[in-house]
């Protein structure tokens, strides 16, 4: 029968080894066990640190780089060394291409794999007395694709590339050069890594509890926007229960995967208070007392970045949030951003000025106040400019620590003409800029273009004046309203089913993007609920168009974090109107 | 009677479009592995194809920031290879790009003439001109590499030219282009060969 390989298979000379193994681990794992020796000398705690480095960042205890090379010969790049690339932080594997990435979790490593790997029953309702009816009918019996690795095996796989059924993997799998001391140690990581069964916190046999960070200084309006769409979409999700779990008792086997992974959605709402500083505290408590498995929206009037280290010291997802202030990284992970936001205005200005083809006659100023979102803009474009190349010596700081209108603008002006002036100002900064600048007779030759941020600009109220709109360009990190109507109109449309009021647009059609996309990250994981897993959901995700008013294009991919790529550069149109035309249209051209 | 001829004509005609895109002359390259003996059959090889393609005129960005002509760089007699990628690919492009620096790096310490080497990022609004920099330096890219972005469309139809579109850029499928020059057909090669494997098909081009 199929399951008596679930009995790993070790030699003769490794089995003895094994009785003798007096500092052997046991892992007792429902449905399989491995005996694995632990690496000696260092605490549990060490092992699985080091155990980690190794699989997640391709980093050796003494923090130099694994060395592998792939099965074509071709050395592994260090940036491509860590087992996570492929098998991600999960474990569970991914596909990419026509490559099955397969997972390496311990239930999935010392049980046999069966022929079509399509479907598999929790280990301990598989096999011989189980009381369940999770056995494959006679005709679809098979011999498994491979048998459960043993250390050996396993430790051969690694080395080699040869599976425990004695197949070469894919030339895609690095045969990596470790040591039996730093192969215990990745091993030992593996065998708790994502364990059968035992799912993230805010998970049951019932329901998956997510939560919505609602920042109290929000406006009421705004905070409502937001929540009345997410509870409607949670609640079209849970009317499917019945019928999910009349399919999973009752439907055909090979559905009773896909129907008995569902769950109902919970949404609680984290309510946080008073000043940021505290924000920590309230949100540990809040976990502590009921943890979610993954927080989704959710609003803040500034900053995010006390949630933002709070679900990455936690490892709890982060779907989405409505913030203008979002943590900029390279490597975080836990946190998924529609955009940069102010850093991407910054970014695109960059990639615009350095690409325009003749570089500026005069040197770049530009200008933000510490600690105001305007500084994530500075830095957005410095770095852009920085990486491209340009030269550091024609872009010029001025770092605001005055009142806007005491600057000695006249020598400002002077000694940049005719360059671009970037002004990450806002409120009552960029209204004090407003009036200066009017008053110096911009219009004049010899003054170069004024970028603005073009939600800065819409916040004051202000309304520049003829002379202005000639000089001034905005910049913008998603798209003008009303640039995409049939989109608009789809969820306009939507919202009147819901019976709810077209209130807040930009909040309404990214709180409508996370439930057009969560069903599809919830049933990738299909029943196989880790917090890393579902991260992983949203990285396989296909670009995505029509589902989101405010942007273009979404686009996901392994590792990155911010899905909106792109910005808008405007050039005001002659008049009184608010007309414009489009100098960067989402990408910068080549 | 008049029929016979035209259809005689048709079946001729296509046996000759067959033949160009590859079909009758396409063959399976079994590729063995030199460590430990495994059977041929479960060995994922790669295949190996001969195809014209016909290129769209369009202009890309390379990772100086230079636009360039793709036409034109494919145009001249020199040979090159061809590969899709993104930067942010964690599993077929590492082993793609991989492949190449070390078919450069043998290359520039043998005999036969460097190929050019390009790569097209299918990921262009994230891959822009800067980020490809890094990758190619990550990857210690000898000169004559191009790594290439552009706007989405050319990037589609470059890709759709090739054959090499697959819908989303995580199910793209490891593929290596080389042509001995502009007058010869592309060796197409789908799969993850080894890089002697890659030298070879290439010494088979230029030294025939």
């Amino acid at each position: 029968m199929w399951w008596s390989n679930k009995i790993p298979e070790l030699s003769l000379p490794w089995r003895s080894g094994f009785l003798g193994l007096l500092s052997c681990l046991l892992l007792p794992v429902a449905g399989y066990s491995v005996a694995l020796e632990k690496a000696g000398g260092y605490t549990d705690q060490q092992i699985l640190a080091y155990g980690k480095a190794i699989y997640r960042k391709g980093l050796l205890p003494d923090g130099t780089a694994v060395k592998a090379s792939f099965g074509t010969g071709a050395p592994v790049p260090e940036q491509a060394v860590a087992c996570a690339n492929c098998h991600k932080r999960s474990g569970l594997g991914a596909v990419e291409g026509n490559l099955i990435v397969w997972p390496v979790n311990a239930a999935s490593l010392f049980s046999p794999r069966r022929t079509t790997g399509a479907w598999r029953a929790s280990v301990k309702d598989d096999g011989p007395g189980s009381r369940s009816r999770w056995h494959l009918p006679v005709k679809f019996d098979s011999q498994a694709a491979r048998p459960a690795y043993t250390q050996e095996t396993l430790a051969r796989m690694i080395r080699t590339g040869v599976d425990a059924s004695g197949r070469h993997t894919s030339m895609a799998m690095p045969r990596y050069d470790l040591s039996d001391e730093h192969m215990a140690m990745l091993m030992q990581y593996l065998a708790q890594l994502s364990p059968d069964q035992e799912f993230s916190p805010g998970v049951n046999k019932q329901s998956i509890r997510f939560g919505v960070v609602v920042d109290s200084r929000v406006s009421q309006r705004k905070k409502e926007a937001m929540l009345k769409v997410l509870k409607s979409v949670t609640k079209a999700h849970n009317t499917q229960t019945r019928p999910h779990i009349r399919r999973a008792a009752k439907g055909p086997f090979y559905k009773t995967e896909a129907y008995g992974a569902y769950r109902q959605i919970e949404l609680v709402v984290w309510e946080l208070t008073g000043e940021e500083e505290s924000w920590r505290a309230q949100l540990e408590d809040y976990q502590e007392e009921s943890p979610v498995f993954a927080l989704l929206g959710g609003i803040s009037a500034t900053t995010w970045q006390p949630i933002h280290e709070f679900c990455e010291e936690h490892e709890i997802p982060a779907i989405l949030p409505l913030t203008r202030e979002p943590v900029i990284s390279d490597s975080d992970w836990y946190t998924l951003y529609f955009s940069k936001e102010h850093y991407q205005e910054g970014d695109v200005t960059a990639q615009y000025l350095a690409r325009s083809g003749q570089p500026p006659a005069g040197a770049i100023v530009q200008l933000y106040r510490p600690g105001t979102p305007g500084e994530n803009s500075a830095r957005g474009f410095s770095n852009r400019w920085s990486a491209m190349g340009r030269e550091q010596g024609k872009l010029e700081n001025v770092v605001l620590d005055v009142p806007v209108s005491t600057l000695p603008w006249e020598k400002i002006l002077g000694d940049m003409a005719p360059g671009p002036l970037l002004v990450w100002l806002e409120g009552e900064d960029l209204r004090q800029f407003l009036t200066v600048m009017q008053s110096l007779h911009p219009g004049e030759e010899g003054l170069g273009d004024i970028y603005l941020s073009a939600d800065a600009l819409k916040a004051t109220g202000k309304t520049l004046s003829q002379k202005m709109r000639r000089k001034v360009m905005l910049v913008s990190s998603h798209s003008p309203q009303g640039e995409f109507v049939p989109r608009e109109q789809a969820l306009k449309r939507w919202l009147k089913v819901q019976g709810i009021d077209y209130s807040e647009p930009e909040i309404q059609a990214k709180m409508y993007f996370i439930g057009w996309i969560l069903p599809g990250a919830l049933k990738h994981m299909r029943g196989e609920y880790y917090r890393d897993y579902f991260m992983e959901s949203f990285e396989m995700m296909g670009d995505q168009y029509h589902s989101i008013a405010s942007y273009p294009r979404l686009s996901f991919s392994p590792g990155q974090r911010y899905l909106a790529k792109g910005g808008y550069i405007l050039r005001l149109l002659p008049g009184r109107s608010s007309g414009y035309r489009k100098v960067v249209d989402w990408q910068v051209e080549p | 009677m008049t029929r016979k001829p035209a259809a005689l004509l048709w079946i001729f005609s296509m046996g000759l479009q067959m033949a160009s895109t590859g079909i009758l002359r396409a063959e399976q390259v079994a590729t063995g592995y030199s460590e430990s003996p495994a059977p041929a059959a479960e060995n994922p090889g790669y295949q190996r194809q001969l195809q014209y393609h016909e290129l769209p005129e369009v202009t890309l960005v390379d990772q100086f920031g230079q636009q360039v002509d793709l036409r034109q760089i494919l145009s001249d007699e020199r040979p090159v290879m061809v590969n899709f990628i993104f930067t942010s690919c964690p599993t077929i492009c590492p082993i793609l790009t991989s492949s190449f620096a070390r078919v450069q790096k043998q290359l520039s310490a043998s005999d036969l003439q460097v190929p050019r080497m390009i790569s097209i990022s299918i990921d262009p609004g994230f891959d822009t001109p800067d980020i490809l920099l890094d990758y190619s330096r990550r990857y210690k890219a000898g000169s004559d590499w191009y790594f290439l972005t552009g706007r989405p469309e050319a990037i589609l139809k470059v890709q759709q030219a090739f054959d090499a579109y697959r819908g989303e850029k995580m199910n793209h499928v490891p593929v290596v282009f080389i042509r001995g020059s502009a007058r010869t057909p592309w060796v197409r090669l789908t799969g993850y060969p080894t890089v002697a494997e890659l030298l070879s098909e290439y010494q088979d081009l230029v030294s025939p």
